[in-house]
C-alpha cells in the first residue's frame, strides 16, 4: 500500500473517529436531557429487566420497592 | 482446555437453571375462578445496587482486558477473564447490568419526551463504546457476560461460509432495528425480554426463554457465539466503533509472513485473507461498479421504506395494547371464546371500554406506519452499504483481523509462530 494511500486512509479514519466521538457525547447529551420523573412505565411493569428501576418514581415501582421492604 | 471438564462444568450450571425454571411451572394454578390474580413474578434487584460501583468494575475489566489484548497478548488470560465476567455480571449482578439492554434505555431518553437515562445507564453504554473506538471490541473480548458465557461453550466450532454469515448477520440489524422501533412505539425493551440468557443468569423464567437460553449454548458448542453475530444490536454499534478504532489486536506481535497457519483459526470469520492475485483487477473497473451501487442507494432505501410502511400491521403486534385489541375483537365477533385469556378477562373488567382501547390501538398502528418506514429504511440502507462495501476488492498484502466483526477473543494468538521483535534496551 503505497504510504500517500495510507496516510489519506488514516486522516479519513481521524476523521470518522472524531466525529463517532462527538456523536457519542451528543447522544449521551440528549439522553440525559429528560431527567424528569417518567409519567407512565414505558417496560410494562417488567421492573426486574428495566434500567429505569432505581429513579423510577411511579406506583408500579413502589409496589415492587414495598414487597421488597415488607 | 479438556472438553470434558468444560462439559461437566457448564451441566453443572445449566441443569439446576433449568430444573428451577421447570420447578416454577410444575404445578399450575388451580383452574377455578376467585378474585385472586396472580401476581407477576418479580424478581428484586440484587442485594448491592450500587451502580457506581459497577461501573467502575466494567471501567477495571475494560482495562484489563485491553492490557491482556495487547500487552500480555494471553489468550488464558483473556479466558479467565471470560469466566470472572459469567460469575460477576451474569450470575452475582443477575445479567442486569448490561450493556447490550442499555441501548434500549438510552433509545427512550431519545425518543421519549418524558424519559431521562441515569449517568450509571448511560455510563455504562458508553464505556465500552469509547473502548471499541480505541482499541477495537475488547468488551466482547470478554467483559460482556453474554460474550463470555458463549466463549467459553465454544469448544468445538465450524467455520461457517462466509456468504452464510453475511446472511445471518443481518440478524442483528433487524433485531436492533425491532429494538429501536419497540422502545419508540412504546412496546417495550424487547432485548431485555427475549434475552436468551436472563434465564440462566436468575435460574428461573418462562420455559420459552429458559429454552431459547439453552438452545443457543447449545448452538454455540458447534457455531461459536450465534447470539453475537447473527442476533446482539449492540454488537452492531461496537462494531461500527470498532472499524474506525486507533489500535486493534494483530495476529502476529511482528509484521506478518504470510505463513497461513492462522487462517482457519477464526472461528467466526473475522480474519481477512491476502488479496489473490486473480481477483486483482483495473481500479476503473472497481470504481465504475462502486458508482453503479452509490446510485442504486437511494433506490434500495426507498424501497425499504416502502415494504416497512407496509409492515405496520404485523410490526404494530409487537404492542401489547395491540394485541390485546385484536383478541377482544376476535372474542367480540365469536372467533374467540369470550374471556379467552386472563388480559382479556382483566381488560374487560377495567374502566377503560373497549372502544377507548380499539381507538388506542388504532393510534399506536399509526405510530407503527411511520416507524415502520424508518425501520424499513434503515435496514434498506444496511443492505446498501453492505453491497458497496462487497463491491470493493479490498487491496491486502497480510492476513488481518477485520475490525468490525473481530472480537478480540484470541484465539488466532497461538497459531502464529511470529515472535515479537526484540526491543533494544
Ligand atoms: S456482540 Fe453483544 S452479546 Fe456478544 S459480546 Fe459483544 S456486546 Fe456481548
Ligand atoms: S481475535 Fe479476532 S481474528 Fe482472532 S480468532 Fe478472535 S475474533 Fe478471530
Ligand atoms: S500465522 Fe501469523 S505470520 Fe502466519 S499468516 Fe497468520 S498472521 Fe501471518
Amino acid at each position: 500500500m503505497s504510504l500517500q494511500r495510507l496516510d489519506r486512509q488514516e486522516f479519513l479514519q481521524s476523521l470518522t473517529r472524531g466525529g463517532l466521538m462527538a456523536g457519542l457525547a451528543g447522544v449521551t447529551l440528549a439522553a440525559i436531557h429528560g431527567t424528569r420523573e417518567v409519567s407512565e412505565c414505558f417496560n410494562h411493569n417488567y421492573c426486574d429487566s428495566c434500567w429505569a428501576f432505581d429513579g423510577c418514581g411511579l406506583p408500579e415501582k413502589k409496589e415492587t420497592s414495598d414487597e421488597r421492604l415488607g | 482446555m479438556n472438553a470434558n471438564r468444560v462439559i461437566t462444568a457448564l451441566g453443572t450450571l445449566l441443569v439446576p437453571a433449568a430444573m428451577s425454571g421447570a420447578a416454577e411451572m410444575r404445578f399450575p394454578p388451580p383452574d377455578f375462578y376467585s378474585a385472586y390474580t396472580l401476581p407477576d413474578l418479580y424478581m428484586p434487584p440484587p442485594p448491592t445496587s450500587n451502580g457506581m460501583w459497577d461501573a467502575v468494575i466494567l471501567f477495571v475489566a475494560l482495562s484489563i482486558t485491553t492490557w491482556m489484548v495487547f500487552q500480555a497478548r494471553s489468550r488464558r488470560g483473556l479466558f479467565l477473564m471470560s469466566i470472572f465476567s459469567v460469575a460477576w455480571f451474569g450470575f452475582y449482578r443477575t445479567g442486569c447490568i448490561c450493556p447490550v439492554g442499555s441501548t434500549q434505555n438510552v433509545m427512550a431518553g431519545l425518543f421519549l419526551p418524558d424519559v431521562g437515562v441515569s449517568v450509571v445507564v448511560l455510563s455504562f453504554f458508553v464505556m465500552p463504546l469509547l473502548f471499541s473506538l480505541f482499541y477495537g471490541r475488547v468488551f466482547c473480548a470478554s467483559v460482556c457476560p453474554l460474550g463470555a458465557m458463549q466463549e467459553l461453550v465454544a469448544i468445538a466450532p465450524i467455520r461457517i461460509s462466509p456468504a452464510l454469515e453475511r446472511v445471518l448477520s443481518m440478524g442483528k440489524y433487524i433485531y436492533l432495528g425491532l429494538a429501536a422501533l419497540g422502545v419508540a412505539t412504546g412496546a417495550g425493551f424487547l432485548v431485555c425480554r427475549y434475552d436468551p440468557f436472563v434465564g440462566i443468569w436468575r435460574m428461573g423464567h418462562s420455559y420459552g426463554m429458559l429454552l431459547a437460553g439453552g438452545v443457543i449454548l447449545l448452538l454455540g458448542v458447534f457455531v461459536a457465539r450465534p447470539y453475537c453475530r447473527f442476533m446482539c444490536p449492540y454488537g452492531v454499534l461496537l462494531g461500527w466503533m470498532s472499524r474506525f478504532s486507533k489500535y486493534h489486536l494483530d495476529i502476529p506481535p511482528s509484521p506478518c509472513v504470510s505463513c497461513r497457519l492462522c487462517e482457519d483459526s477464526c472461528p467466526y470469520n473475522a480474519i481477512d485473507m491476502p488479496t489473490p492475485q486473480h481477483l486483482k483487477e483495473d481500479p476503473e473497473v472497481g470504481k465504475k461498479r462502486l458508482r453503479g451501487f452509490v446510485f442504486a442507494s437511494p433506490v434500495i432505501i426507498a424501497i425499504g421504506a416502502i415494504v416497512g410502511y407496509m409492515m405496520y400491521e404485523p410490526l404494530s403486534r409487537m404492542h401489547p395494547t395491540v394485541t390485546l385489541s385484536e383478541q377482544i375483537a376476535a372474542e367480540d365477533v365469536g372467533l374467540l371464546e369470550v374471556n379467552s385469556s386472563l388480559e382479556t378477562e382483566t381488560a374487560r373488567g377495567l374502566d377503560r371500554t373497549t372502544e377507548q382501547l380499539h381507538s388506542e390501538a388504532m393510534a399506536i398502528r399509526e405510530n407503527f406506519k411511520t416507524g415502520g418506514a424508518w425501520l424499513g429504511g434503515f435496514l434498506g440502507l444496511i443492505v446498501a452499504l453492505k453491497l458497496i462495501g462487497l463491491s470493493k476488492v479490498p487491496k491486502l498484502d497480510v492476513y488481518t483481523p477485520h475490525k468490525e466483526t473481530c472480537f478480540s477473543c484470541g484465539r488466532c494468538y497461538p497459531y502464529c509462530p511470529v515472535e515479537a521483535e526484540p526491543t533494544i534496551a
